[in-house]
């Protein structure tokens, strides 16, 4: 049985996740609730409807290509870094706690990586694509270091246009992008070794029997 | 023969760059730069290793190498950054630093794009030209980001204030991505475009090679074949 249908409650439960945040993020924004945050609902909202809608559409583009659908895990990490930052922002975390920022943008890097690395894997499983370990690993942290940069981007679009000051100085642009990088990679170097240890007992398994 | 001797020419162009750079550097050449000389060195440095070593890599794995066309682009972007400080552009024109990272973004972009059609080509890799231009796209914006960590580092180390001071150095940061971004995906698309429509022409090729071959079959004579 496809693993989608069989964990379809998994995958729910976890839009659900998502979906409180939107709404809550929305209530916010147009002053229903009065919650104070470091930050900007708006800047929330689009980060929560970008990571759910990037990977409800990358699920969705995969299925409709007779692929399997992304692992429920990858909804979970696309969960668990959003919370991380609408949680920070609500909770005054990112201007309480020291490095705040930095471990979110450590984690979102990394988040982002796996997301994308899972991506590549679901299309060399289905014959789409030929990636070797490593190429699939590399190119799984570009694309991660590119959503960090539309992030940045889209703090610059913030900031120039609605002169909020979301965007931070210099530093924090470049540190942001640095702990993005090095989160992509952290995760995406532990990912390829547990897939390679994961093969090397299954080949070492069908030797023996 | 003849392409190791446009890229001895081409090696001798980046010495000469470099040089200049240093002699700039240590004040033996008193040319004013609105930005770091050290800055320069490393970038012109980075440029040509980076291109050495791929090409190194790629020979290794017996595949062909970068053409010379390559290392020419990479020259002219190091020698922009020269021609810029030189004839003051950096200081008289803010865009001159927008153009120079446009073509720096489409350079990366057209080497990346060399360096997977290469691997294509040699069935290391198999990717459909869209999902090629795309990763072209991301491999260069990773070199974005390290030229954004290079900045940084320099600014912490040698407090010489490369990346300009608090939102203006913000804006300044993403004001180079987004002008590598353009560069970039301006190459990207036009690369997928082209690789599309070769591996078009070469599939109608086949089909009809394969068409013909099957009607010269029906053709001959059945008695004698």
């Amino acid at each position: 049985m496809d693993a989608y249908v069989q964990f379809k409650w998994k995958y729910n439960l976890i839009r659900l996740g998502f979906l409180g945040w939107m709404v809550f993020e929305l209530l916010n924004w147009v002053k229903i609730l009065h919650f104070s945050l470091d930050f900007s609902w708006a800047g929330l909202l689009l980060t929560v409807s970008w990571i759910w809608g990037s990977i409800e559409f990358a699920s969705w583009k995969l299925r409709k290509s007779g692929m399997e659908s992304l692992p429920w895990a990858a909804y979970l990490i696309g969960l668990v870094g959003t919370s991380w930052d609408a949680f920070g922002d609500v909770a005054h975390l990112y201007s309480s706690v020291m490095y705040y920022d930095k471990y979110a943008h450590f984690f979102g890097g990394g988040s982002a990586a796996i997301v994308s690395l899972f991506i590549l894997w679901r299309l060399v499983q289905g014959g789409k694509i030929l990636l070797d370990p490593r190429m699939m690993g590399f190119f799984a942290i570009c694309m991660a270091n590119f959503l960090g940069i539309l992030y940045e981007l889209e703090e610059y679009s913030e900031s120039y246009f609605f002169h909020n000051n979301r965007m931070g100085d210099a530093f924090d642009t470049s540190t942001d992008v640095i702990n993005n990088f090095l989160g992509a990679a952290v995760m995406v170097v532990i990912a390829l070794i547990v897939l390679r240890k994961k093969k090397n007992s299954e080949s070492a398994h069908l030797t023996a029997v | 023969m003849l392409r190791n001797v446009f890229i001895n020419i081409i090696r001798l162009g980046f010495l000469v760059l470099v040089s200049f750079e240093v002699l700039g550097l240590t004040r033996i050449v008193q040319v004013d730069s609105p930005y770091s000389w050290l800055g320069f060195i490393i970038t012109g440095c980075f440029i040509w290793l980076s291109l050495e070593i791929v090409s190194s890599r790629l020979k290794k794995s017996g595949l062909e190498q970068l053409s010379p066309a390559m290392y020419l682009i990479g020259l002219i972007g190091s020698y922009l950054n020269l021609f810029g400080i030189l004839t003051g552009l950096f200081t008289r024109y803010g865009w001159y630093d927008q153009v120079i990272h446009g073509f720096g973004g489409a350079a990366a972009a057209l080497v990346f794009c060399s360096v997977f059609s290469k691997l294509q080509i040699a069935r290391k890799i198999s990717v459909g030209p869209r999902l090629l231009g795309f990763f072209t796209f991301c491999s260069t914006m990773l070199l974005s980001s390290l030229y954004t960590t290079e900045e940084f580092l320099e600014t912490k180390i040698f407090h010489d204030g490369r990346m300009g001071s608090g939102i203006i150095g913000g804006f300044h940061a993403d004001n180079h991505f987004l002008w590598n971004a353009i560069g970039a995906a301006l190459v990207a698309f036009v690369s997928a475009v082209v690789i599309r429509r070769r591996e078009n022409s070469l599939s109608y090729s086949k089909k009809s090679l394969s068409l013909r071959r099957g009607s010269s079959q029906l053709t001959r004579d059945p008695v004698k074949s």
